[in-house]
């Protein structure tokens, strides 16, 4: 089952029904669990601002039990800003750490326009796991809505360009995974990626 | 490369989709789900409901309506109308909606959207401003649906709206709103360079071609109703028609 993080950090609402309409099995979990055995992927969605997240995380007890889940090599994925938290710290408004999963910082990335809204295309790394570039092309569109991101990562499965500016837009580190877009929010190509991404992760994928 | 976004406008009145939406095939022309769905096969790149129900109603109405709408699509929707808390706003968000947009409510206190903005992020909240010519190189604020004259002017307010911290523009012409002559290319351009904030326009579009200037007079997204729900334009075409005018659109063939 896929237990989605509920940390009161903006609306989770969208993801679950993307996993819903694909008939993946999964829960809202407002606390963390103590028997996480039937829990075999975590969602880290969220928007808004990094600090409050991160403190929110804190507050609610996630912060260690995610740490420990991915440690154990259990998989995780964040979206969005809860990608974004996944990495050493951020420099939004205020220096924040982040939980450090992944090495590497967010910041204020230099758009012309910002936020970045809209459809753009993600280029996959050349490494990419094959169950990806087999089902979702190289420059598919993908639904962007953010103002700070990851300018490069060692991990990046992605990139995206606007304005001639680059940067990761999904990471990839054997259990950790991360878009900066929305998935749930991407038409049939983000449906597609969620669904790869559960089969990498070795979830069943309902047909 | 980003992409630039065509928006269908749909009015709801009472849970049902208003404003003369005829298709051959769609299940039931008035349910807002339902044409959601119609919308997002077409391509459509996001949606804009507008609830112009009295508030009463809407109060009532919105829930179920809305709720409905998330469950069927898998493209991003605002929702506006009648807004004027953050909490107001926050129910919305969390029955699914992506962004809500604000309009009066915003021009007579200004702070609603640095509420809204601190409540659900930025990228939640859409300014809409209604846009009315006073002079060649001058545009003056209107509220209650075009109804009332402020005296403010569009470009200080579309830079106040900004610094307020709003995520988006929604800039409609009133001169040009359901004249189907084009959007007003001047304006665009003018509040195009004015804010950092990614603009759509609305108001005018009568044929593909006039998409294409608004997005050549700088404009992000461009928002239609009739053309599109009287089926004159369909957005797969308009796309083609885009892109071999070397512009980045989004083709998308999916069915769900």
């Amino acid at each position: 089952m896929i237990g989605i993080i509920d940390y009161r950090i903006g609306n989770i609402g969208n993801v679950a029904r993307a996993l819903k309409y694909m008939g993946f099995d999964h829960r809202v979990i407002k606390r963390p669990p103590k028997d996480i055995h039937n829990i075999s992927v975590l969602f880290l969605p969220g928007v808004g601002a990094f600090k409050p997240a991160m403190a929110s995380l804190e507050d609610l007890g996630w912060v260690d039990f995610v740490r420990s889940w991915t440690e154990r090599g259990n998989p995780l994925l964040g979206i969005c800003l809860g990608m974004q938290l996944l990495f050493t710290r951020s420099f939004e408004e205020e220096e924040c750490s982040g939980l450090g999963l992944v090495e590497g910082t967010v910041e204020l990335l230099p758009f012309k326009k910002s936020p970045h809204m809209g459809w753009n295309d993600v280029s996959w790394s050349s490494d990419i796991p094959g169950v990806f570039a087999d089902h979702i092309p190289s420059g598919s569109f993908f639904y962007f809505v953010h103002s700070y991101g990851i300018p490069s990562s060692r991990e990046e499965m992605g990139f995206s360009m606007v304005d001639g500016v680059r940067f990761t837009s999904a990471i990839c580190s054997s259990n950790i995974m991360g878009f900066q877009f929305h998935p749930e929010r991407s038409g049939g190509n983000g449906l597609k990626l969620l669904q790869a991404a559960m089969k990498y992760f070795g979830e069943e994928c309902p047909e | 490369m980003l992409t630039k976004r065509i928006i269908p406008c749909l009015d709801v009145k009472n849970a049902r989709v208003v404003k003369g939406v005829n298709f051959i095939g769609l299940r039931d022309a008035g349910d807002p789900a339902d044409l959601a769905g119609f919308y997002m096969n077409e391509g459509a790149d996001e949606l804009v409901f507008l609830d112009i129900s009295a508030s009463d109603e809407r109060r009532s109405t919105l829930i179920e309506w809305v709720e409905a709408v998330a469950d069927r699509i898998f493209i991003p929707f605002t929702v506006g109308g009648g807004i004027s808390t953050a909490e107001q706003a926050r129910r919305i968000i969390n029955l699914g909606a992506d962004k809500i947009s604000i309009n009066t409510s915003a021009v007579k206190r200004p702070s609603l959207i640095r509420e809204c903005s601190s409540l659900l992020g930025k990228q939640a909240v859409v300014v809409a401003i209604d846009a009315k010519k006073v002079s060649s190189q001058k545009w003056e604020v209107y509220i209650q649906g075009g109804r009332i004259a402020t005296g403010i002017d569009v470009l200080e307010w579309s830079l106040e709206a900004e610094k307020q911290g709003c995520g988006e523009i929604l800039l409609t012409s009133i001169d040009r709103d359901g004249t189907k002559e084009g959007y007003d290319l001047d304006l665009i351009e003018k509040v195009a360079n004015h804010v950092a904030v990614p603009l759509i326009a609305s108001g005018g579009a009568g044929t593909v071609s006039h998409f294409r200037e608004g997005f050549e007079h700088g404009c992000d997204a461009a928002l239609a109703a009739s053309v599109f729900h009287f089926g004159e334009i369909r957005i797969k075409d308009l796309k083609k028609y885009l892109k071999a005018n070397s512009m980045a659109v989004r083709i998308s063939d999916e069915q769900f």
